[in-house]
């Protein structure tokens, strides 16, 4: 097990002969509140090339739980989420796939990531065994709302998982404007 | 066993099954999944001499001659589509030691079974596509991005009512002041909440909120306007269109339904002298009583 820095990269395929399938998972804890709390979504990407997503259809979150390829699929098993990426069926033209959780930017408050600890990205293969986690820096993050954990991408013919930890203050809506999509 | 296409049942006359017309449906079916044909000596696909509405699924344990789908355990000797859904047949990508990492044919290499598509529904304007729902545009459905980020707003109801997936029922009535329920308004019948400790529809600030993070827990909702200001919704990204105030004798009142994973909204017209109470009623919303609960007591 690796445990990875911001900008650290990890090389999973190469190390890891056969791998054909890994499991995203995320973890995060939300300081208890008798009023509205912070409920944070883990939402896959799926780019190009140029950071831009393939179309709205390849993003891979709660309410569309897998990409029109079936190669990444949303879970919800051990960790608090989960997403399974099938390497052998991502469709070549996607270089990227990028792992951004949001604060649910419900009207009613509670929408930034200042009552969020412990929050984590590890990625496993499909029988638990964890490769590399990413223990994300949280410091004063009242005004992030959305941020981007890691990425997998292809490196040659590998597969390597980049730690990323990178804040949006503006939201989804920097998130969309970044990967050019629709939100 | 086949089904039997020969007579419509003159004994049941409120009831009756229509024979809808049978495409050719062999071409499509075998084109493209990953079929294997199910006998060496036969494509997949029809065979000239399969009869043209014999074409339908199988299900036969001994078989069948026909060009239908084939998920019979042992394969077929038919001019059936063999889907692969034989246990221990099928896809051999996603195992281990599958080769993962050949970038230039992995992906059409592999032979997972893709996921089935679902009933499609129907086609339905989108949020752009309509600016004011009424008789002539009477209907709006989200995409799956907008059934579920953010909050669905609702301004200018006056009365609100909806129900869970486990059919838990409530209203509310807009009030000026926040009441101990949460919920933002007058509520009768039982509130929901979400583990965001928010409820999962309520009023808020004069407007009526849905929390589409829990969209899921919803199944649907109505929203009561007072019919002399039209009702508007709003979306996470800002989009939104307004509901028509109707005419003299009428109102539109907005209905949200659930469909899978999209909402759909449309506009219903009631008569404009109906209390929220008869709307309800007449919507099929029967209140559910909440739970009285109390802590044990400790000794």
């Amino acid at each position: 097990m690796a445990s990875l820095i911001p900008g650290a990269n990890a090389a999973l395929t190469a190390e890891n002969p056969g791998l054909a399938e890994v499991l995203v998972a995320f973890g995060w804890e939300v300081i208890p509140s008798r009023g509205p709390q912070a409920e944070l979504v883990p939402l896959a990407i799926m780019s190009d090339r140029d950071d831009r997503a393939l179309s709205n259809e390849h993003l891979v979150f709660f309410n569309q739980l897998e990409s029109a390829d079936g190669s990444v699929t949303f879970a919800n098993e051990s960790d608090v989420e989960e997403i399974d990426v099938n390497l052998a069926l991502v469709p070549a033209e996607v270089e990227k796939i990028a792992f951004v959780v949001y604060v649910d930017p419900d009207v009613r408050g509670a929408v930034d990531f200042s009552a969020v600890r412990s929050a984590y990205v590890r990625v496993a293969t499909r029988d638990g065994r964890e490769l590399v986690r990413f223990d994300v820096p949280l410091g004063d993050n009242r005004s992030v709302h959305a941020m981007l954990f890691g990425e997998l991408y292809r490196h040659r013919a590998d597969w390597k998982f980049r730690a990323i930890g990178q804040g949006y203050a503006n939201g989804l809506a920097g998130v969309a404007r970044d990967f050019r999509i629709e939100l | 066993m086949a089904v039997n296409r020969s007579g419509v049942r003159r004994d049941l006359p409120y009831l009756r099954r229509r024979v809808k017309p049978v495409p050719d449906v062999a071409a499509p079916v075998s084109a493209p999944v990953a079929v294997t044909p199910a006998a060496p000596s036969a494509p997949a696909g029809v065979p000239a001499s399969a009869p043209p509405r014999g074409v339908g699924l199988d299900l036969r344990p001994g078989g069948g001659s026909g060009a239908g789908l084939d998920l019979r355990g042992g394969g077929g000797s038919g001019g059936g589509a063999d889907l692969g859904l034989r246990p221990g047949g099928g896809g051999a990508g996603g195992g281990p030691g599958a080769p993962s990492v050949d970038r230039a044919g992995a992906a059409a290499a592999s032979t997972r079974p893709r996921p089935a598509a679902g009933p499609q529904p129907f086609p339905a304007p989108a949020v752009g596509d309509v600016r004011e729902l009424d008789d002539d545009s009477p209907v709006v459905r989200l995409d799956a991005r907008q059934s579920a980020i953010g909050s669905l707003i609702v301004s200018g109801a006056t009365a609100i009512a909806w129900e869970a997936s486990d059919l838990v029922t409530a209203a509310a009535t807009a009030a000026a002041s926040r009441t101990v329920t949460g919920v933002g308004g007058d509520v009768t019948g039982t509130p929901v909440f979400t583990s965001g400790n928010r409820a999962l529809v309520g009023f808020d600030d004069g407007d009526a909120i849905v929390s589409l993070r829990h969209l899921a827990q919803l199944r649907r909702a109505l929203f009561i306007g007072d019919a002399t200001q039209p009702l508007s919704v709003q979306l996470f990204d800002g989009r939104g269109f307004t509901v028509s105030t109707g005419d003299g004798s009428r109102m539109f009142i907005l209905t949200l339904l659930r469909v899978g994973n999209l909402i759909e909204l449309r506009a219903e017209p009631v008569a404009r002298a109906l209390a929220p109470v008869d709307i309800h009623r007449g919507f099929g919303f029967e209140l559910t009583h909440p739970l009285a609960t109390r802590e044990p007591r400790r000794r």
